[in-house]
C-alpha cells in the first residue's frame, strides 16, 4: 500500500510547481507528477481533489492562473513569481513599529493568526535590520471580537458577493435567512455591524454580527446590488435616516449624566443645574432618556413629550404599585 | 491541523528564515507562536518538498540538525513572502486606524503613514469606505489626554458616571489607556477619591490640563492588573427577574439576560437581569416605559414605583 500523502505536502508541492513554471502545467502532469494525485481511486476522484486544492490555494490568495488557449481550451495552470509575492514596501522605523502594534491588537481575537501573518510576511521585506518591535503605546489596545462572521464579511465585500446567513432580530424568538447584498462593516463601542441591502426586505439594513446564527454563506453570484453613490461606511450615523427631535429639559446639578449627553445647547456649567436643549433620534428615545433620569428630569417643552413622559411614568407605576394612581 | 492553518505558515517560514539566518529553533518557535515539535515538523515537511523529480537537488533544503540553528541552502520558489491577502491587510488597516484614533499613542503621523502605504502595496485602497471603527472620542478629548498621558500632566475632567447618572468634576493622574473591543478606558489616580480609578473615554465630557505631576514608578502587579473599582465591566452579583412585553424583549440581548422558559401567548417574556446596581436598575425600568414589570427582588419594585411617583410629582398640573 503506498504511503499516504498528506495533503498540507501535496499543497505545498503543487505550489512550488505551479511557481516554477513559465509557461503551464497541465492536469495530465500534475496527476502524474504531484505526490499524493497519483493515489486518486479514479479520474472523477483526481479532478474533485484538484478542484479542491485549486479553490483552497486560491483563497489563501496564491494567485493560481489558469492558461487556455487562443479557442479557450484549458491548456494547465501557473503561478506567477511576480503576482504571486508581497511587493517591496519601503518603511520607516516608526511605520514598522506601528505596524508590529497593530498586529498585536488583535492577540487575543481569535482571528489573530492573520495579523499575525501579515506581519511576519511584512518583517521579511527588510533583512537589514530585523527587529520589528512596536512602538511605544501608553497602555493596552485589544480587538478580542470572536465573531467569526467577520472575515467571510470582509472577503465578500472586497469580491462584490452577496452573502446569505440567519440571522436573529431583537424582537424575534426564531432566526430567518437572510440574503444581502453587503456594503460595510462599522464597529462602535466594541460590537461590529454590517450595513447592506436585504433583498427580502428590499431596503437598507443594518445588522449586528452577534445576531448572526450560523454560518455566513458567500455566494458564487456577484453582489445584486451596489452600494450607493459616495456610499462611506464611516459616515453613516444610526439614526440617519430618522428625523431628529428636540425638547427642553431641566436637570439637577450634578445629575441626569446620560440626558446631558445628548445635549446640544448644554449650559455654561457643566455640572451645575440647568435648561438643557436635548436631541434624540425618535421621541420614543427621547421619551426614554428623560424617564430613566426619573426625578433628575423634568421636560418643559415641547407639550408632546411631556404627554408622552407623564403618562410613561404613570404605566411604570401602575405595574408597580398595586391599586395605586 | 488543518492545511489552511498550516500551509500559510509553511510559505511564510522559508522567507523569514533566509532574513534571519542562523536563527535557533526556540526563537523561530517562539516568533510563530507554536511549539518546537510544530517548528521540526513543519521543517521535515519543507525538506521534503520540492519540483516534480524530487531529486536532491529539486528540493526545498534546510539545515537544522546540527546545531540547534536554521539555516536555508535551496528555497526552490519559495524564497519570497506571499503577497497580503485582503483579510490581512484589512486586519491591520482596521487596528491602525483605531490607533490612529486613540490617546496615548506615540507617532500618530507613522500610524497613519503606514496604514496609506500598507493600502498601497496590498492594493486594498478604499478599505475605509467600507470598514469602519468608531471609537467615540472626541478629538479634544483625544488631545487632553494625549498630552497629560506624554507630558505627566494632570487632568482635570468632567465625568459622567455610568453606573449612578451623575456627573462629577474631578483631577486626576493618568497612568495608562486599556482599550477593549473599541470600548476605551483612561486608568488614572483619582486626586478626589484617593485611589486608582477607571474611566471610560466617551463619557469625559470636557477635559483641561493642568500642570505637571511626578509619576510613581509602577509595581509589576500594577502593570498587570488592571482596577477592578470604576467603570470598568465587572459582573454582577445580583439578578432581577423582569416580565417583558414584546417591544421590551430587545433589553435581554443588550443586557445579557437569561430568558425563563419561552414567551407566553402574548408575546411576554420572563427574563433573569444581572442587576449593575438597583439605581441602574430603576432607570432601566423607567426607561421602558411600561414595557417592563419588575417580579422580584421586593426592593426593586418598590424602588421603582418610589422613583416613578418622584418624577411625576414635578407635572403637578398633569397628575390627578
Amino acid at each position: 500500500m503506498p504511503e499516504r500523502i498528506d495533503r498540507t505536502e501535496r499543497l505545498l508541492n503543487l505550489v512550488i510547481c505551479l511557481m516554477a513554471t513559465q509557461a503551464a502545467v497541465s492536469r495530465a502532469q500534475i496527476e502524474r507528477q504531484i505526490p499524493g494525485y497519483a493515489q486518486a481511486a479514479s479520474p472523477g476522484a483526481f479532478e474533485r481533489m484538484f478542484e479542491r486544492d485549486k479553490e483552497e490555494l486560491r483563497s489563501m490568495g496564491i494567485p493560481v492562473e489558469t492558461v487556455s488557449d487562443p479557442s479557450g481550451e484549458v491548456l494547465g495552470y501557473r503561478v506567477p513569481q511576480e503576482s504571486y509575492a508581497l511587493s517591496p514596501i519601503e518603511l520607516t522605523l516608526a511605520e514598522r513599529a506601528a505596524i508590529a502594534v497593530a498586529a498585536q491588537v488583535w492577540s487575543r481575537a481569535a482571528i489573530a493568526n492573520v495579523p499575525g501573518t501579515a506581519l511576519r510576511k511584512l518583517e521579511t521585506l527588510d533583512s537589514a535590520d530585523d527587529e520589528w518591535s512596536p512602538s511605544d503605546v501608553h497602555g493596552t489596545v485589544q480587538l478580542t471580537s470572536s465573531e467569526a462572521a467577520l472575515l467571510p464579511l470582509m472577503a465578500a465585500i472586497r469580491q462584490n458577493r452577496s452573502v446569505g446567513f440567519d440571522y436573529r432580530a431583537p424582537a424575534d424568538v426564531q432566526s430567518t435567512a437572510r440574503e444581502v447584498s453587503p456594503w460595510g462593516l462599522r464597529s462602535s463601542q466594541g460590537r461590529w455591524f454590517l450595513i447592506g441591502y436585504d433583498h427580502h426586505r428590499e431596503a437598507q439594513r443594518t445588522f449586528r454580527l452577534s445576531r448572526i446564527t450560523g454560518a455566513v454563506t458567500v455566494t458564487a453570484k456577484p453582489r445584486q446590488l451596489q452600494p450607493p453613490e459616495g456610499f462611506d461606511v464611516s459616515s453613516l450615523h444610526r439614526a440617519d435616516d430618522e428625523p431628529s427631535v428636540d425638547a427642553v429639559v431641566r436637570v439637577r446639578a450634578s445629575r441626569a449624566a446620560a440626558l446631558r449627553r445628548h445635549a446640544t445647547v448644554s449650559a455654561a456649567d457643566p455640572t451645575g443645574e440647568a435648561d438643557l436643549t436635548v436631541t434624540a433620534g425618535s421621541r420614543d428615545a427621547l421619551v426614554s432618556l428623560v424617564c430613566a433620569a426619573g426625578a433628575d428630569a423634568t421636560v418643559l417643552e415641547p407639550d408632546d413629550v411631556v404627554s408622552d413622559v407623564v403618562e410613561s411614568l404613570r404605566a411604570v407605576l401602575a405595574a408597580h404599585r398595586v391599586g395605586d394612581v | 491541523m488543518s492545511a489552511s492553518a498550516r500551509l500559510p505558515r509553511l510559505l511564510a517560514l522559508v522567507p523569514w528564515l533566509m532574513a534571519h539566518d542562523g536563527v535557533t529553533l526556540a526563537e523561530c518557535a517562539r516568533h510563530f507562536d507554536i511549539s518546537e515539535q510544530q517548528l521540526e515538523h513543519d521543517l521535515w515537511l519543507l525538506v521534503v518538498c520540492g519540483l516534480p523529480g524530487y531529486g536532491p537537488d529539486q528540493l526545498v533544503d534546510i539545515q537544522f540538525w546540527d546545531d540547534g540553528r536554521i539555516h536555508v541552502i535551496d528555497p526552490q520558489t519559495l524564497g519570497r513572502p506571499l503577497r497580503l491577502t485582503s483579510e490581512e491587510a484589512t486586519t491591520l488597516l482596521i487596528a491602525l486606524r483605531m490607533l490612529a484614533q486613540l490617546p496615548g499613542v506615540e507617532d500618530r503621523d507613522a500610524v497613519l503613514s503606514a496604514a496609506a502605504k500598507l493600502e498601497d502595496v496590498a492594493s486594498a485602497r478604499g478599505t475605509a469606505r467600507y470598514v469602519a471603527i468608531d471609537v467615540a472620542v472626541p478629538d479634544t478629548v483625544r488631545e487632553a489626554v494625549d498630552a497629560s498621558l506624554a507630558q505627566h500632566r494632570e487632568l482635570t475632567i468632567t465625568y459622567a458616571a455610568a453606573t449612578r447618572d451623575e456627573v462629577t468634576s474631578r483631577t486626576v493622574r493618568p497612568k495608562r489607556l486599556l482599550s477593549v473591543d473599541g470600548v476605551n478606558y483612561l486608568e488614572a489616580y483619582c486626586l478626589s477619591a484617593e485611589a486608582l480609578r477607571t474611566f471610560r473615554l466617551d463619557r469625559i465630557m470636557a477635559s483641561e490640563l493642568g500642570g505637571p505631576f511626578v509619576q510613581e514608578p509602577d509595581s509589576i502587579a500594577d502593570v498587570q492588573a488592571p482596577a477592578a473599582s470604576g467603570d470598568l465591566p465587572t459582573p454582577p452579583t445580583r439578578t432581577a427577574t423582569l416580565l417583558l412585553e414584546p417591544e421590551a424583549r430587545w433589553i435581554a440581548d443588550v443586557h445579557h439576560a437569561v430568558p425563563l422558559g419561552e414567551p407566553d401567548n402574548h408575546g411576554c417574556l420572563r427574563v433573569q437581569l444581572p442587576l449593575h446596581s438597583l439605581e441602574w436598575g430603576v432607570r432601566l425600568v423607567l426607561s421602558l416605559r411600561g414595557g417592563a414589570r419588575v417580579l422580584e427582588p421586593a426592593e426593586l419594585v418598590s424602588a421603582v414605583a418610589d422613583a416613578a411617583e418622584a418624577a411625576l410629582a414635578a407635572y403637578p398640573d398633569r397628575v390627578g
